[in-house]
């Protein structure tokens, strides 16, 4: 068995501390680890230091807030959020895409903000360190070429935490703690470059998400390899009002294509102010293909991925027309 | 890299263990308490073969640090048979969980590189979920690689075990 290269683990009882923690040079964020272990055997992640979220009590907690919003604290798991009566209820979405996350052992350790969080994937980075060897070092690691995308001068790894588009169609918002606490929008967080594909400093982390009190309803859908275990190829959700008739504010969001995910504005145009009949379902799929470009860093290929981006959100839409003409109760 | 001493109670015996901060769970129930009934797989968390319970939860050991389950209860391959004899009060100690006999006789072992993991995965659902689905075993299981025997003997073992199990005890059924 090969051992992990020596690191030092902290894990700090008060935010004060984290925050002082995690500003430190070579210091990262350890939250279930079932990201971060994994990388560290491939040694991926540069990191000496780990500061461990466990010992900040508040943030596993998953409560309804004065003002009716449901809080989910980072360090709710993964199997937490899948059994919580009120997600189940009231955001099934988020439900849905944390239970297609890896397998139920994953679920039980990966917590929610680890999954917002989860570092981005490229088929020629997350190999093991042999395997690496044999091509140039990449923009992630130091080097200046992109194996994927050789025109890029930045990276195109793939955002590939399940539960992104399904928070993102929810309008969650992201509470960050660090010297100076502040919330925003879950689509903000992502830079979109690859490397550095969050708007979190050193000294901050992801505190909460925090989920409207009236949310729309929305549905997720995933495509992956094996339907047990794999990271998703593509993902997609989509949320909307039904309101006086027509389905209202609709957001449609794809993602695991690229560093970030990605709002299909032109098909939430398409969609607003209407019930949705299948041609108008079958349009929008196709608009949401056309906005995405895929590089060639998956474990499936371009095209095939372009295609089941438009399945996805055909899919989506289609489940919660379906549920409105049919409610399941 | 630095050492400390941490408690673990694993198969029911309490450990006092000098641990470095890097050092996964797999690495400490291999090398330091010699129980080499979980298996070190794929070591980043694809394949389930390191599974153990962790206060009755399964969980991957390869893709946890030791020091983040300081204190806590660990249940191996080697103790499952143990636990089982404690759960059921009366009936003296067992020598098999009743799956890993199933196992056995539904040939759900090759070479049983996968075995210890399918098993605690397994027991642990015949544990929640007394008369499981065929559905619920492939969900209990979806975590688990087995590159042998096409996962059929697998899943049959479990329903095997889940019957004797659910004869042992009429009054619940
Ligand atoms: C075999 C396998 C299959 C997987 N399949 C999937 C899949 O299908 N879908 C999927 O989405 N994921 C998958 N994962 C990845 C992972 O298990 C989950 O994404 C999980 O939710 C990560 O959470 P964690 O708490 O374990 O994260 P960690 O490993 O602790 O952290 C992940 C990253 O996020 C950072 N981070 C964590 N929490 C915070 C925070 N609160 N603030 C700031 N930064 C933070 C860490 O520094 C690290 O870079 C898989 C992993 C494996 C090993
Ligand atoms: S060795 Fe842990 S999952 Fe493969
Ligand atoms: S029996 Fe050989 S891997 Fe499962």
């Amino acid at each position: 068995m090969m051992p992990l290269r020596p690191l030092s683990l902290t894990t700090p009882s008060r935010p004060e501390e984290t925050v002082a923690a995690l500003a430190a040079e070579g210091a990262a964020v350890l939250a279930g680890g079932s990201d971060l272990i994994p990388g560290l055997a491939w040694e991926i992640p540069t990191c000496d230091t780990l500061v461990s979220l466990a010992g900040l009590d508040a943030l596993r907690r998953i409560e309804t807030e004065e003002d009716g919003r449901l809080r989910i604290g980072a360090m709710a798991t993964l199997a937490d959020i899948v059994r919580h009566p009120l997600i189940r209820v009231g955001y099934p979405a988020l439900a849905d895409a944390a239970q297609a996350v890896g397998s139920p052992e994953l679920r039980a350790q990966g917590t929610l903000g680890g999954n917002v969080c989860l570092g981005t994937r490229c088929r020629f980075r997350n190999q093991p360190p042999l395997w690496r060897e044999a091509l140039a070092p990449c923009w992630q690691s130091g080097g200046e070429v992109c194996h994927a995308a050789p025109a890029k001068e930045t990276c195109v790894a793939i955002l590939s935490g399940d539960t992104v588009p399904a928070l993102v169609a929810l309008r969650a918002e992201a509470e960050i703690w660090g010297r100076r606490p502040r919330r925003l929008p879950i689509e903000e967080i992502y830079t979109g470059d690859g490397t550095h594909h969050l708007h979190i400093a050193p000294g901050e982390f992801l505190a909460a998400l925090r989920l409207p009190a009236a949310p729309p309803r929305a549905a997720f859908r995933k495509w992956r390899t094996r339907a047990s275990i794999d990271f998703p190829e593509a993902n997609a959700a989509v949320s909307a009002v039904w309101r006086d008739g027509a389905w209202r504010e609709p957001v449609v969001v794809v993602s695991a294509v690229g560093p970030a995910p990605i709002r299909v504005q032109a098909a939430e145009s398409l969609l607003d102010g209407s019930a949705w009949s299948e041609e108008r379902i079958l349009a929008a799929g196709d608009l949401a293909r056309r906005a995405v470009h895929p590089y060639d860093n998956g474990q499936l290929n371009v095209a095939g991925r372009q295609i089941a981006v438009r399945g996805l959100v055909v899919r989506a839409l289609g489940d919660m027309e379906m549920e409105r003409r049919e409610p399941v109760l | 890299m630095a050492e400390s001493v941490m408690r673990l109670r694993v198969n029911g015996r309490e450990h006092h263990l000098v641990v470095s901060d890097e050092a996964t769970l797999l690495e400490v129930l291999r090398e330091q308490l010699h129980l080499h009934g979980t298996k070190d797989g794929c070591a980043v968390g694809s394949c389930g073969t390191c599974t153990v319970w962790l206060d009755g939860v399964p969980r991957l050991s390869c893709v946890t640090l030791a020091k983040t389950v300081e204190g806590r209860d660990v249940v191996t391959i080697e103790g499952l048979a143990g636990w089982w004899g404690r759960e059921r009060p009366g009936e003296g100690a067992a020598a098999f969980h009743p799956l890993q006999t199933a196992a056995v006789e539904a040939g759900a072992v090759q070479c049983g590189f996968c075995t210890p993991g399918m098993l605690m995965a397994g027991a642990a659902l015949l544990r929640d979920t007394p008369a499981p689905g065929r559905e619920e075993i492939r969900e209990a299981l979806s975590g688990h690689l087995c590159r042998c025997t096409g996962y059929e003997q697998i899943i049959h073992a479990v329903e095997l075990a889940a019957g004797r199990m659910g004869e042992a005890t009429p009054d619940e059924a």
